[in-house]
């Protein structure tokens, strides 16, 4: 069934889709390789997959430590030091290199995260393996057009070598993928700005971390009054407020608590009586024990908690939280805050809401085994055959509208 | 607020006490002081598409000073630009780039996205 090389890059919300991915077209009997941050390797390998470790555990965790500063400010300049301090440019060459020496002429298909992924772009121009971007939320697709301008200026030297690293022609301007994919359901794109030229193939449903609850979850999530689960994802591009205002709203609300994050130093202390701390939880069975989830407005969070119909409130602040909590509120699944509101009165009244009402359970049809059909029917034909051709970025609303005028003057 | 705005500053200052952690105070008020970031301004950017049918230059995004006086103008030449002849040119540039399967596929879509 060929070769299929999946690169991304981020924190789970973006990492696991595409180890999920992975599973799935070897299951159908692709060979796979998962090109991502070394963490992942162990889960990557488990399944069976091969794996290509873009950098160490060292450095990932010291790239995530760098992030926060680039939410705030608009400085082109802050991107160039950032893709300097982390060795980006280096990293997209190494995966290039990955890429080139697995890739088997014909039989070849290379999948990237949407935006970051310049590698399968680069795949594409030099080798002629058909490239697809897959993105997790829509606000990538809405910040292609600017990341495109950051790589035709604050970033152009830097690319420069990474192309003609690879042999390219330094100063060709970046080309498109042949399928850009959205892992998430149309009427969740239709809840906020629409994603032109981007097949949606539903959220990605199932959870890949598979590990036992730990004793002192599983008896909270036992007990008499289900616990508010509280989770800012495994990231930390967070605002520095977070954990401190969603353990106070728990404590306001006078409900028990589990939260859960993976960095220790961003656990508030001391912590009230009436929350715990986890470092991890497998949100898959755990959750449905939950009397609702209090968090950050992460994807994946978002898309584990409507699966296991868990009700949802959401401090969202920062990259692609706020986008996702409004579409999630304006379809009446979820209560949202933005950081300026975060009260722990406001925040105990959503969460006594969300109990009291609770949420349904989200049936829909899982976008990754979507996201296979649709890269099997790339690799088959050379092109996505439903959506037509990718169209350029910022082909939305009225632009296309005046666009199609135009068109149909001319027919 | 004690200064006259125009009608597109009015507008932005409602847009962005929607998005950011406080309200602009005057027409000076500066997107990135206020709380503003790069990614909260994507979604000014999708608002004013909705509210106007314009796509703000990709260049106001990394602008040193987004004041809401700045980014009204904005608004207002991206209209006037809509209006004239030069806009259909541009459009006309676009449309021969596009490649023939590119073309066949938005005539398919039709206009309503």
């Amino acid at each position: 069934m060929g070769t299929k090389l999946l690169v991304t890059h981020g924190t789970d919300g973006d990492v696991l889709p595409f180890v999920r991915l992975g599973s799935l077209l070897r299951e159908r009997g692709h060979d796979v390789t998962v090109i991502t941050h070394a963490p992942y390797g162990p889960a990557i390998e488990r399944r069976g997959l091969g794996f290509v470790a873009i950098d160490t555990e060292a450095e990932y965790e010291r790239q995530l430590a760098d992030t926060a500063p680039l939410l705030a400010g608009n400085r082109l300049d802050r991107w160039r030091g950032f893709y300097e301090r982390n060795g980006l440019f280096g990293q997209i060459t190494a995966e290039y290199e990955a890429i080139a020496e697995r890739h088997v002429p014909g039989g070849t298909v290379v999948i990237g995260r949407h935006t970051s992924a310049l590698s399968a772009l680069m795949a594409a121009e030099g080798l002629g393996a058909p490239a697809v971007w897959a993105a997790v939320s829509p606000i990538q697709i809405m910040a292609e057009r600017p990341a495109r301008h950051l790589y035709a200026t604050a970033l152009k030297s830097g690319l420069a070598g990474v192309r003609a690293a690879a042999g390219l022609d330094p100063v060709t301007p970046w080309g498109r993928p042949d399928l850009q994919l959205g892992f998430w359901p149309g009427w969740f794109d239709e809840a906020g700005a629409r994603s032109s030229g981007t097949l949606l193939t539903g959220f990605p449903l199932a959870d890949d971390r598979s590990f036992p609850v730990p004793p002192a979850a599983a008896e909270l999530l036992q007990g008499p009054v289900p616990p508010i689960v509280v989770t800012g994802g495994t990231g930390r591009m967070m605002h520095p407020a977070f954990y401190e205002r969603a353990v106070a709203g728990c404590a306001e609300a006078g409900l028990p608590a589990l939260l859960v994050v993976r960095h220790r130093d961003l656990v508030p202390r001391p912590l009230p009586q009436n929350v715990h701390w986890v470092p991890a939880l497998p949100f898959h069975s755990a959750l449905a024990g939950a009397g609702a989830i209090l968090h950050h407005g992460g994807i994946g969070t978002i898309a584990r908690a409507l699966v296991s119909g868990t009700p949802q409130v959401i401090l969202a602040h920062g990259v692609d939280r706020p986008d996702n909590a409004e579409r999630l509120a304006a379809s009446g699944l979820a209560g949202w805050l933005p950081a300026a509101s975060w009260r722990p009165d406001l925040i105990a009244a959503l969460l006594h809401e969300a109990v009291r009402t609770g949420a349904e359970t989200l049936t829909a049809a899982d976008g990754l085994a979507g996201a296979v059909q649709e890269i099997e029917r790339l690799a088959g034909t050379g092109r996505s055959t439903e959506q037509g051709p990718a169209l350029p970025p910022g082909l939305s609303g009225p632009r296309r509208a005046a666009l199609l005028k135009v068109l149909e003057a001319r027919r | 607020m004690n200064e006259a705005l125009t009608p597109t500053e009015a507008a932005v200052t409602r847009l962005w006490a929607e998005l950011l952690e406080a309200e602009p105070k005057s027409r000076d008020a500066d997107f990135f002081e206020l709380g503003g970031q790069s990614l909260t301004l994507l979604r000014f950017v999708a608002r004013v598409q909705d509210a106007y049918g314009v796509e703000l230059p990709v260049e106001m995004l990394f602008a040193e000073d987004l004041t809401v006086a700045v980014a009204a103008r904005a608004i207002d030449e991206s209209l006037a630009e809509g209006a004239d002849d030069g806009r259909l040119e541009e459009l006309m540039a676009e449309l021969d780039a596009l490649s023939d399967e590119q073309v066949r596929a938005l005539l398919a879509e039709g206009g309503d996205r």
